[in-house]
């Protein structure tokens, strides 16, 4: 029997989305700091309205909506989290819209959904005379989203059942006891990456490319938000293109690879824990990394789109790290992106469906899934080929040795069937909306696994179907399923419920 | 409207300039088609967007040719779709400090007529794609687009009035919740 959520259970929803929403909005602060600086008063206004309504919806959640004394528990964090990534793009959206540089309203929450979900597809029209101030925002959200909102908002204020809401935002690991504890660390080490990744590309920007100060800067703050949180937003509508400097796309390619990491990772890194290579995600992650590599070096030589060894070296390594990692940068036009055909088609779409390491800002199905699902699909061969007494016991090595069990299986392969079905459900939509397959495919896939790589099916002139669909896919990714499924669920208990 | 329509007409007079070799092509012509271009010279007329870069002996533009160039967005309102736009190569003395600057935010970039060779996934320059600017003609010099059509301040009032009510429901919950 289906139970009817109580009044208690909305009050509780309500006031920690209302605090999510305030910390939303406070994120709004930064770009409007740097309107000011600009003398971007228009913007700035924009920015001021997205802040106000924030502020407004999140005090009266905590004026009028006073929470009951019990905490979150598992289903209750799903559901917040599932509604937070729905409402938070909502507001971030209101500064894009008013900016004017969006077709239709939904334009702007697809772009805040691409920002926050740290995709990268992008609906904005005449991004080179975007307000300097409003680019900052888009990649603010890509900040806030790769960051985790609810992570974000459990740094600044405490709440029981924070352990559900940080493990219904997709973060399965923690590194320290407390969640609280591991938000500061995760908070470190972005720090830790923006101080010497800001720098790199700030240094990279005055001296090697000739930019002035103040916009090598801009350029610097906004490319590493976008790198290191795997987003794929650019200042300028040509992407990496617009620098032509391997030195600004090597110390890029590093950043998308630190933020394709776990934070697990990360923290044994720090720590100089030995023995890393021999965990499992590792190890299938640089597996998978070289076998696309291959496959797209191989098909770009085949088609000779470059003759330089150099230059396909540098195109094929750079543009599988982007797929690979989820970020979504590229250093070809669209046009030419689209060109890559049969090999280097595949291994791009292969690269971006696998996706990074769980517990990162990467999307996709995630490495640990496919090691696991390999490992799974290898020991089932395995039982049918010894005799039938014969006992099988699987494990396999993260960060220690684990058990792989039937439980642990069946759902990692769940999980990746899922994700399979949702590149297939959206690349059905556009063929039926008249696209060929080789691009539905490959833009279904992009949206769906967080990437924002597009073989310009994505423009602002796309089917009104086309756009719900991809805002659904980039949601559905992020959240990995789970926290959609169970808001579904909320909806139909306080439907049908008793 | 007549600044665009004196544009226009500078647009035209400098394709008559073009050198009988150059053939006048548009960004999207050449992205559609690139290998029929490629080592060819090539005029594209444009706006400078975003940055001059500087380099050590050379110095790189971005040039669109996109609606925007001869309609700015900020003036018009009009949305005509994404940026169509291609990176330019020039030696430092086709740069002259007469173009202003590129174009942003409040900002039309300069017109400029650029004639120069097309280079697709060239192998001389690590794979990049580019025109190698053999000469410029300025058609028109940046200027600041002053009255735009976002100018308004309702947001900025409204924002504000937003902002301070949230905050006192703010204080308000946290009293009642160190009360309660």
């Amino acid at each position: 029997m289906l139970l009817k959520p109580s009044r208690a259970d909305f009050h509780r929803i309500i006031h920690d989305i209302g605090v999510i929403l305030l910390v939303s909005a406070a994120a709004g602060v930064f770009p409007l700091i740097w309107a000011l600086l600009e003398g971007e008063w228009y913007a700035a206004g924009d920015l001021l309205m997205m802040i106000g309504i924030g502020v407004v919806i999140g005090g009266a959640t905590q004026a009028f909506r006073p929470p009951s004394n019990r905490g979150v528990d598992w289903s209750h964090g799903l559901v917040v989290v599932g509604l937070t990534w729905l409402a938070v793009p909502a507001l971030a959206a209101i500064p894009l819209w008013l900016s004017g540089h969006f077709g239709q309203p939904i334009d702007a929450y697809f772009e805040a959904m691409s920002g926050i979900t740290t995709t990268g597809l992008s609906l904005a029209q005449d991004l080179d005379h975007l307000p300097v101030s409003i680019n900052v925002w888009r990649h603010t959200i890509h900040f806030l989203g790769g960051q985790g909102i609810v992570l974000a908002a459990l740094t600044f204020f405490s709440a029981s059942g924070a352990l559900s809401l940080y493990q219904a935002e997709g973060r399965e690991e923690r590194i320290f006891p407390s969640v609280t504890s591991t938000a500061r660390f995760i908070w470190l080490v972005s720090a830790v990456h923006l101080v010497i990744g800001v720098s790199a590309l700030f240094i990279d920007g005055v001296v090697i490319q000739g930019f002035d100060p103040g916009r090598s800067l801009f350029h610097a703050v906004t490319i590493f938000m976008a790198a290191f949180d795997t987003g794929g937003f650019s200042p300028q509508s040509s992407s990496i293109t617009y620098y032509r400097s391997p030195v600004f796309e090597a110390v890029t390619a590093v950043l998308m690879i630190a933020g394709a990491m776990s934070f697990g990772l990360h923290h044994a890194i720090w720590h100089r824990k030995k023995r890393l290579g021999s965990n499992l995600e590792i190890r299938t992650i640089v597996s998978t990394f070289l076998i696309t590599l291959t496959l797209t070096t191989v098909g770009l030589a085949a088609i000779g789109a470059y003759s330089d060894p150099a230059a396909l070296t540098r195109r094929s390594l750079f543009h599988v790290l982007s797929a690979h990692t989820g970020t979504g940068f590229a250093t070809v036009s669209t046009a030419e992106l689209g060109r890559w055909s049969g090999l280097a088609y595949a291994g791009m779409a292969i690269a971006m469906a696998l996706g990074g390491m769980s517990s990162s800002t990467a999307g996709g199905v995630k490495s640990l899934r496919i090691g696991l699902t390999v490992r799974a699909i290898y020991d089932s061969v395995k039982v049918a080929l010894l005799p039938e007494r014969a006992v099988i016991s699987s494990s396999f090595r993260q960060y220690g040795e684990q058990r792989l069990n039937p439980k642990l299986a069946q759902s990692v392969m769940a999980v990746s069937l899922l994700y399979v079905a949702l590149y297939l459900a959206g690349a059905g939509i556009a063929i039926a909306n008249g696209f060929p397959l080789e691009q539905a495919l490959f833009e279904s896939v992009s949206a769906s696994a967080n990437v924002g790589l597009s073989v310009g099916l994505t423009t602002p002139t796309m089917p009104f179907v086309l756009k719900v669909v991809y805002i659904l896919q980039m949601w559905v990714g992020r959240l990995e399923f789970i926290a959609a499924f169970a808001l579904i669920g909320f909806v139909v208990a306080w439907v049908r419920g008793k | 409207m007549k600044r665009a329509a004196v544009v226009a007409i500078g647009f035209g007079l400098a394709m008559l300039t073009v050198p009988a070799l150059a053939e006048s092509v548009s960004i999207t012509e050449l992205d559609a088609d690139p290998g029929r271009y490629d080592g060819t010279i090539v005029t594209i007329t444009g706006e400078v967007v975003g940055d001059y870069g500087h380099a050590s002996d050379v110095v790189w533009i971005q040039l669109n040719d996109d609606a925007y160039a001869l309609s700015p967005l900020a003036e018009t309102g009009a949305l005509q779709g994404t940026n169509t736009g291609l990176g330019v190569r020039l030696a430092p003395r086709l740069y002259s400090d007469d173009w202003g600057e590129p174009g942003r935010s409040g900002m039309r970039g300069p017109l400029l007529e650029i004639t120069g060779t097309f280079k697709y996934n060239s192998d001389d320059d690590q794979g990049e794609t580019f025109i190698d600017a053999e000469s410029i003609v300025l058609i028109e010099p940046a200027r600041q687009i002053s009255a735009t059509v976002h100018q308004r301040l309702w947001p900025a009032v409204s924002g504000s009035l937003l902002l301070l009510v949230g905050s006192g429901l703010f204080v308000v919950g946290r009293v009642k919740r160190s009360r309660h």
